[in-house]
């Protein structure tokens, strides 16, 4: 049978749903590839929506809109602006552009909508299928990306003093400094805890981690992205060794910077490794520790009990976590930072304008922020509105836009699509051009996704599986 | 992974009904029913009808969410936006929230596409997965009523809004009058005589304006201009520039003291008369009290200046008023800001319309000459280029002048060219001018007028030239230039030529494409005072039987809403709200007007935190929908049924009552090849009777009628 594309097209109220049921009506005849889901306006429809259909199958996405001049509740700007910046983000990722498509199509263009259908339609089927899930993973969604620990429910612990071992995957070491800034000369942990293993302070060898009886560790903190195959062992054998398995900082939490290297793909990290052209030292020139196809956040392998964010933690967070953890006062699956946004606690937010636009998008390079001024008032992206509190706006008080270690906060939506919502919403507000101005943005992925490329760009099918055995 | 903590699930596992409707004949052929009904659904009740929204079909439709105790229902039909609230009001009457009601469009969007019956059948099941998914997680949505802001805003003070102020507020309504100038009256005021009466203008436009001014039901706003408005019908929020006037005006005497002691002279266009920077806006205005020109005042530009506070005796010089902002809340709003009067640049022995009125009115308040001296021996009134765009009212005016001045020009020749005398209403006018020997032309200019010596050559239609001592031009008149602007702002709806269409359908006069907002006067076209001051009494007539004293305002359930818990007031929300509906509040987070709300729920893609929610459209919503819409698995349960092969088709009416049988059958059979064998089904007791005649008139044999009365098939060749 030939291919017959997916197509999720959204259509708003005002217009493109009126033109769809005309062209119906006027048996205009176009593919029945199309999927739609309507939406009041096309400015409902939020990033993270557009991901999911992607992750989720569609091979193509239609953001089918009122032209922007004429959308009444002046969404269609948005739409558009966002689809701009989308399109590049999926480019980056390797995605074709044409699979995301925005079109004015005003309420009685039948003819326009079904040709829309028709070419979107005939594009998409010569792209091929997207196979999303096999071109993130290099593999068959379907095989499970490795050996998944069974689920242990955590007891109390005995009066004993708590089992820990630290371990960092992917990951630069700064979580770990983190830590051992705490505790200095390591006695305040050493009172608290057991230290079982911790490869930065103590000795120990994956051997005896192996020894250990499964469960017999009471708190396992691992930091790093999982990116070599041993990576995913480590993440493995703790999650079987652990009572309660954390993710300590960025990388462990939405991948962080190592996640970029998703833009990349495991097969030019490792070439570029072997031409030796990046190394620390000739030693390090050798053939690469085997790579799994793409950096994944620790929970997306195993479940994870907790999360502490931040790159690197800030000290006030891990303080408070690690006293909580200790005592065993996390029951449920937390995220232990405050939960609302950065925002709230910006010490500029008396600059944010009531109603806030944005005309340009300036880069640090260029242009240095005003050392007073709400980043984003200024066209600096911020991701303060997207980003879990904690760190005390360490970056902001040296004049630095948030970049969005601490992740996203309670219940939020994941923060680069939020922030792309957000930006597209502040840009149509801000006027003409909006789109042209979006889709001129240097590094998009690097720009929204300077953390969470690895969380959020993952395909569905992997991500339901973590889903269902990490929940709290 | 972030979403973890907040999908919450259902206490109860919903009662979903599934009701696929055929159609009549229009579903079915491509879209196999009979195979996604057989499918597993997670539904209490799966059903097909033959037609929904027919009688029968809305009882079924309610007798079965009643007996199956449905609390959600999937409706398998046409758009949303042909039956969606046909079904709803069914259900309603089993006791089902609109809300929790989804229709899936299988028709406009699936079975008119074309294409292959497995294709088709296939997308459909996955919209009916993704809605029934959705549909799980609906929330009843209940409305709101508020009463309506009976109040109105009238912006603008010349005839049509006064005429419509003084309307409203002697049936009992609260008026505020918004004017640009600070005195009344408009381009009419400005005026020496109007037409046809031939009243003095100011005359006839005084006691509208004392009436206005001292009716205790009507507020006047001098120096206000329109800003922007948000709302609707019932509920509009107007924001108002107002300029002050920089004169205590109940002080002030209107001496003009202050304007002869004023420096500045405001360089006027050529041949017009030069203006101060402070003054009473023009001889005769009401209220009678100076206002300062800002833009063109001294203060303004940084320098020191008190020449006129000095000179008046009253103190009643204000230098310390600011230009303010100001919302109004009102029901209804009639537009009345006027069109902006068409220039000429004068030149010795040419004037335009306008200018000549203002140096008549001027003249007539003792204020210098009209004309020059010596007084002109040959004059020609005559419609300048475009001037048909006025309407009538660039001829009658030359008509009006040309009366004036011939009575006034004793001896003088005056003619008026351009068929002025064949305007509506110009009849009587015209017999008394040609009776007072003013000659009526038809022919038209034929090019621009060429200055001679101080006199002007006209060359005219049809051939030859005029020379005459003056040569007065009715130039046509614009809209409002800052109005297209606020048009736009406000979608109101403008014609071709940039005036406001004022009749979106013949039965809505004086209205435009927003509801609740009137336009009333020249805002719609150039048009005489009396014409203008019927509009706005037309308005005020519409708006006292629109917006009755027990009008209510309906708050959209579907209204933004903001869980505060989550907000860290970066204020992206109100960046995406178009409507006003968003409003700093505490600690900058917003405070949501919900009557202003349209539900486009922009603001909830704006959110970066998740803490704005548009009901109906919520993230969970959304996102099951997208998933179920992505997750069906490859094959369709069940056999394909037997679709209607080409070269016959059938049709079944059963629990249709006449005519409906007939209707069907004529609309669906309208494609049908010749050839074809209808087959149609029904159990009417006249089914048999009809189906008959209506053969017989369409001459198609009727090839056999089966079946046990009163369930009967009947058989046509077409």
């Amino acid at each position: 049978m030939a291919f017959s594309p997916r197509i999720v097209a959204f259509l708003c109220e005002g217009c493109s749903q009126h033109a769809a049921d005309l062209a119906g009506r006027e048996r205009r005849g176009y593919p029945q590839a199309l999927l739609p889901i309507r939406v009041p306006c096309s400015g409902r429809i939020d990033p993270g929506l557009v991901l999911r259909a992607f992750r989720g199958g569609a091979e193509g996405v239609l953001v089918a809109a009122c032209h922007p001049q004429d959308c009444r509740h002046g969404g269609s700007s948005a739409a558009e602006a966002r689809c701009a910046i989308l399109g590049r983000l999926l480019e980056a990722l390797g995605i074709e552009r044409a699979r995301l498509r925005f079109e004015g199509i005003g309420a009685s263009e039948a003819e326009r909508f079904a040709a829309v259908a028709r070419d979107m339609a005939a594009t998409v089927s010569a792209l091929g299928p997207l196979d999303y899930a096999r071109r993130a993973l290099g593999r068959d969604p379907a095989s499970p990306p490795a050996e998944k620990a069974p689920r242990r429910r955590p007891s109390r612990s005995t009066h004993r003093l708590p089992r820990v071992a630290i371990h960092w995957n992917a990951a630069c070491g700064g979580c770990d400094e983190a830590i051992l800034d705490e505790f200095p000369d390591l006695s305040g942990l050493t009172e608290r805890a057991q230290l079982v293993y911790w490869p930065l302070a103590i000795d120990g060898r994956r051997a005896d981690v192996e020894r250990l009886k499964d469960g017999a560790l009471d708190l396992a903190l691992v930091s790093g992205a999982v990116r070599l195959q041993e990576d995913a062992e480590w993440a493995v054998l703790l999650r079987r060794k652990a009572r309660r398995l954390v993710a300590l900082g960025a990388c462990a939490d939405t991948g962080g910077v190592v996640g970029l290297g998703n833009l990349a793909g495991a097969a030019a990290i490792a070439r570029t490794a072997r031409s030796g052209a990046v190394r620390a030292s000739p030693a390090s020139a050798r053939e690469p520790a085997p790579l799994l196809p793409m950096a994944l956040p620790l929970s997306e392998l195993v479940p994870v009990d907790a999360v502490i964010p931040g790159c690197p933690p800030p000290p006030e967070v891990l303080r408070a976590a690690l006293e909580r953890l200790l005592a065993d006062e996390v029951p449920a699956y937390e995220v232990l930072a405050p939960p609302r946004a950065l925002c709230e606690t910006c010490p500029r937010r008396a600059t944010r304008p009531e109603r806030p636009a944005l005309v340009e998008l300036r880069r640090l390079a260029s242009h240095a922020p005003d050392p007073e001024r709400c980043f984003l008032d200024q066209g600096h992206l911020c991701h303060g509105p997207a980003t879990r509190q904690g760190c005390g706006g360490s970056c902001i008080a040296v004049n630095m836009p948030c970049r969005g270690c601490s992740g996203a906060p309670e219940g939020a939506p994941e923060p680069g699509a939020a922030m792309i919502g957000a930006v597209g919403a502040l840009l149509a507000a801000g006027g003409l051009e909006s789109a042209s101005l979006a889709g001129g943005l240097a590094d998009v992925a690097g720009s929204f996704y300077p953390y969470g490329l690895a969380a959020a760009t993952l395909p569905e099918a992997l991500r339901s599986e973590g889903e269902e055995e990490g929940g709290p | 992974m972030h979403d973890r903590s907040t999908t919450g699930k259902k206490r109860h596992p919903p009662r979903t009904g599934i009701f696929f409707c055929r159609c009549g004949p229009n579903i079915g052929a491509l879209v196999d029913l009979d195979r996604l009904a057989a499918e597993a659904w997670p539904a209490a009740h799966v059903s097909i009808q033959p037609i929904l929204c027919s009688e029968d079909g809305k009882r079924a439709l309610a007798s079965r969410a009643r007996e199956a105790r449905l609390d959600r229902a999937v409706i398998v039909a046409c758009s949303p936006r042909e039956h969606e609230a046909t079904f709803c009001t069914a259900l309603e009457t089993a006791g089902l929230d609109p809300a929790l009601v989804q229709v899936v469009d299988v028709r406009e969007a699936r079975e008119w596409l074309g294409g292959e019956r497995e294709d088709a059948t296939r997308a459909a099941r996955s919209q009916i997965a993704a809605a029934v998914a959705r549909v799980a997680l609906h929330e009843p949505l209940p409305r709101a009523e508020l009463d309506a802001c009976l109040d109105v805003l009238v912006v603008g003070g010349g005839p049509a809004g006064l005429s419509a102020a003084l309307a409203l507020a002697q049936e009992g309504r609260q008026v505020i009058l918004a004017e640009r100038e600070h005195a009344l009256g408009g381009a009419a005021a400005r005026l020496d005589h109007l037409f046809p009466s031939g009243k003095c203008a100011s005359c006839a436009l005084t006691p509208a304006i004392d009436a206005v001014l001292h009716h205790e039901r009507i507020r006047v706003i001098t120096g206000a201009t329109l800003m922007g408005a948000l709302g609707s019908l019932g509920r509009f929020v107007v924001q108002l520039r107002i300029e002050p006037r920089g004169v205590d005006a109940e002080l002030c005497l209107g001496c003009a003291e202050c304007s002869i002691a004023c420096p500045v002279q405001v360089p006027a266009r050529p041949g017009a008369v030069a203006r101060t920077a402070i003054g009473v806006p023009w001889p005769g205005a009401i209220p009678h009290a100076a206002a300062i020109y800002w833009e063109s005042c001294l203060l303004t530009q940084g320098k020191e200046c008190d020449r006129c506070a000095r000179a008046c005796a009253a103190g009643a010089l204000r230098f310390d008023e600011r230009p303010l902002l100001r919302e109004v809340r009102c029901g209804a709003v009639v537009l009345a800001t006027g069109a902006k009067p068409g220039a000429i640049t004068p030149t010795p022995g040419l004037v335009g319309t306008w200018d000549l009125e203002r140096a008549l009115a001027r003249e007539a308040a003792g204020q210098g000459p009209a004309l020059a001296d010596p007084a002109p021996r040959t004059v020609l009134l005559a419609p300048a280029p475009g001037a048909h765009r006025d309407g009538d009212l660039g001829r009658l005016e030359l008509l009006k002048l040309a009366g004036q001045l011939a009575a006034r020009l004793e001896g003088a020749h005056v003619a008026v060219v351009g068929a002025c005398h064949r305007a509506a209403e110009a009849g009587p006018v015209a017999e008394r001018l040609a009776a007072a020997g003013v000659e009526l032309l038809d022919a038209g200019l034929a090019a621009a007028p060429e200055p001679r010596d101080g006199r002007v050559r006209v060359p005219l239609e049809g051939g030859g030239a005029r020379e005459v001592d003056l040569l007065v031009l009715h130039p046509p008149s614009e809209p409002a230039p800052e109005m297209a602007d606020f048009a736009r702002r406000l979608r109101l709806g403008l014609r071709d030529d940039g005036f406001v269409d004022d009749q979106p359908s013949i039965f809505e006069p004086v209205s435009t494409a927003v509801a609740g907002v009137y336009a009333a006067g020249a805002v719609a076209g150039p048009r005489p005072a009396a014409a203008a001051a019927r509009d706005g009494a037309a308005a005020a007539g519409r708006i006292l039987s629109t917006l009755s004293p027990w009008a209510r305002v309906t708050v959209e359930g579907r209204a933004a809403q903001v869980d505060l818990e989550r907000c860290a007031a970066c204020g992206s929300c109100r960046s995406a709200c178009p409507h006003g509906a968003l409003r700093p509040g505490a600690d900058g987070r917003p405070e949501i007007d919900a009557p202003l709300c349209r539900a486009c729920a922009s603001c909830a893609a704006a959110c970066p935190t998740g803490a704005m929610i548009s009901p109906h459209y919520t993230r969970e919503q959304l996102g099951a929908e997208l998933e179920a819409l992505l997750t069906a698995p490859p094959a369709l349960a069940g056999e394909p049924s037997a679709s209607a092969s080409p070269g016959a088709l059938a049709i079944d009416t059963c629990g249709l009552p006449c005519p409906h049988p007939v209707f069907v059958l004529a609309n669906s059979t309208v494609a049908v090849a010749p050839g074809t064998v209808v087959e149609i089904s029904g159990d009417c007791e006249t089914f048999e009777g009809d189906v008959r005649r209506y053969c017989q008139r369409q001459k198609k044999p009727v090839l056999a009628v089966k079946g046990i009365p009163p369930r009967l098939t009947i058989q046509i060749q077409f």
